[in-house]
C-alpha cells in the first residue's frame, strides 16, 4: 500500500483504543471509590471480657 | 442480565466488527480503479463521520428532553454529555482521516473547503460545549445552559451534510446516501463500507454506555463527598454549641468573650 492508508487505519485504531481504555480505567477507579465500607468494619475491636 | 454484561457483549461485538472491517478493508477488497489503494481509507472515513452525526443527534434529543420540564431528569443530561464527548472523538478522527486521504488525493493536508471548514466548526462547537460543562455552577444551571448550547451547535450538522450540495466543493458529493438507488460503489466494496458503518456504530454504542456510566458514578461520588462534608460540618457545629453551652453554664454568663473564643477553639 502507500503508507497513508496504514497511517489512517492506525490513527483510528490507536485513538479509539486509547479512549476506550481511558474510559474503562476511569470507570473502574470510580467504581472502587464508590464501594461502601460496611459499618461493622469501621467499628474498633471491642475488648473481650 | 446486568447492564455491565450487556455493555461487555456490545464492546466485544464492536471490537470483532472493527477487526473484520480492517481485514476486509486492507486485505480482501480490491484496489479502486481510479484511486488505487487510497480508496481503502473510505471504509473508515464515512462511517466515522456518520457516527459523529449520530452522536450529536443523540446529544440534541437528550438535551431537548432535559430542557422540557415534564421529561427533565438527570439521566438526559448525563446521556447528552456522554454522547457529545464520544462525538468529539469521532469528529476529530473524521478530520484526521480526511486529512490523511486529502494529502495524496488533493496534494494538501488541509484546504478551506466548505465541507472541511463546516466540520472543523462542528468540532470546535462541541469542544466549546464540553468546556462549558466544566465551568463551576449548580448541576441544574449547567444542565440547562449546556442543553441550549448543544441544540444551537446541532444547527451545524445539516450544514455540514449539505455543504457539498450548497457550495462548489473539492470534497466529493453524496455517494453513500445514494446507495441502493444510483450507487457509485458496488459488490464487496459496498459490503465492506456497510460493515464499517455497523462496526463503528456498535463501538459508539459501547463508548456512550461506558461514558454515561462514568458520568453517573462521578455525580454519585460528588454527592457522597458533599454529604460527608455536610456531616463533618454538622459534627463540628455540635461540638461548638456544646462548648458554648458549657461556658454559658459555668457562671461567667458570656461576659468574658476571649475565654469563650479560647474554649470554642
Amino acid at each position: 500500500m502507500n503508507g497513508y492508508v496504514e497511517a489512517g487505519y492506525g490513527v483510528v485504531i490507536v485513538a479509539l483504543g486509547a479512549y476506550g481504555a481511558w474510559l474503562a480505567a476511569r470507570g473502574s477507579r470510580l467504581r472502587r471509590a464508590l464501594v461502601p465500607i460496611p459499618v461493622d468494619q469501621e467499628r474498633p475491636e471491642q475488648p473481650k471480657d | 442480565m446486568s447492564t455491565r454484561v450487556v455493555r461487555r457483549i456490545i464492546g466485544l461485538t464492536g471490537l470483532l466488527l472493527v477487526v473484520a472491517t480492517v481485514v476486509m478493508g486492507l486485505f480482501v477488497t480490491p484496489p479502486d480503479a481510479v484511486q488505487g489503494n487510497l480508496a481503502r481509507l473510505l471504509y473508515v472515513h464515512p462511517p466515522i463521520a456518520w457516527v459523529a452525526y449520530l452522536a450529536y443527534g443523540v446529544t440534541s434529543v437528550a438535551s431537548a428532553l432535559y430542557l422540557w420540564r415534564p421529561t427533565r431528569a438527570r439521566r438526559w443530561d448525563q446521556l447528552a454529555v456522554a454522547s457529545a464527548e464520544v462525538g468529539v472523538v469521532f469528529t476529530g478522527l473524521t478530520l484526521i482521516t480526511g486529512s490523511i486521504w486529502g494529502r495524496p488525493a488533493w496534494g494538501v493536508w488541509w484546504t478551506w473547503d466548505a465541507r472541511l471548514t463546516t466540520t472543523a466548526i462542528l468540532f470546535v462547537l462541541y469542544l466549546g460545549y464540553l468546556a462549558l460543562r466544566r465551568i463551576p455552577m449548580s448541576r441544574e444551571t449547567r444542565g440547562k445552559r449546556s442543553a441550549i448550547a448543544a441544540l444551537i451547535a446541532f444547527v451545524d450538522v445539516p450544514i455540514v451534510h449539505e455543504s457539498v450540495v450548497w457550495w462548489r466543493t473539492l470534497h466529493q458529493g453524496a455517494t453513500v446516501a445514494t446507495l441502493g438507488t444510483s450507487s457509485k460503489i458496488h459488490g464487496i466494496m459496498a459490503w465492506t463500507l456497510l460493515l464499517g458503518f455497523i462496526a463503528f456504530t456498535v463501538v459508539y454504542l459501547w463508548m456512550t454506555m461506558l461514558r454515561f456510566q462514568v458520568e453517573r458514578m462521578a455525580e454519585q461520588l460528588e454527592d457522597q463527598e458533599f454529604s460527608n462534608w455536610e456531616l463533618e460540618r454538622a459534627k463540628e457545629g455540635e461540638i461548638r454549641s456544646e462548648a458554648i453551652g458549657e461556658l454559658l453554664n459555668d457562671g461567667t454568663n458570656g461576659r468574658d468573650n476571649t475565654l469563650i473564643e479560647d474554649k470554642v477553639r
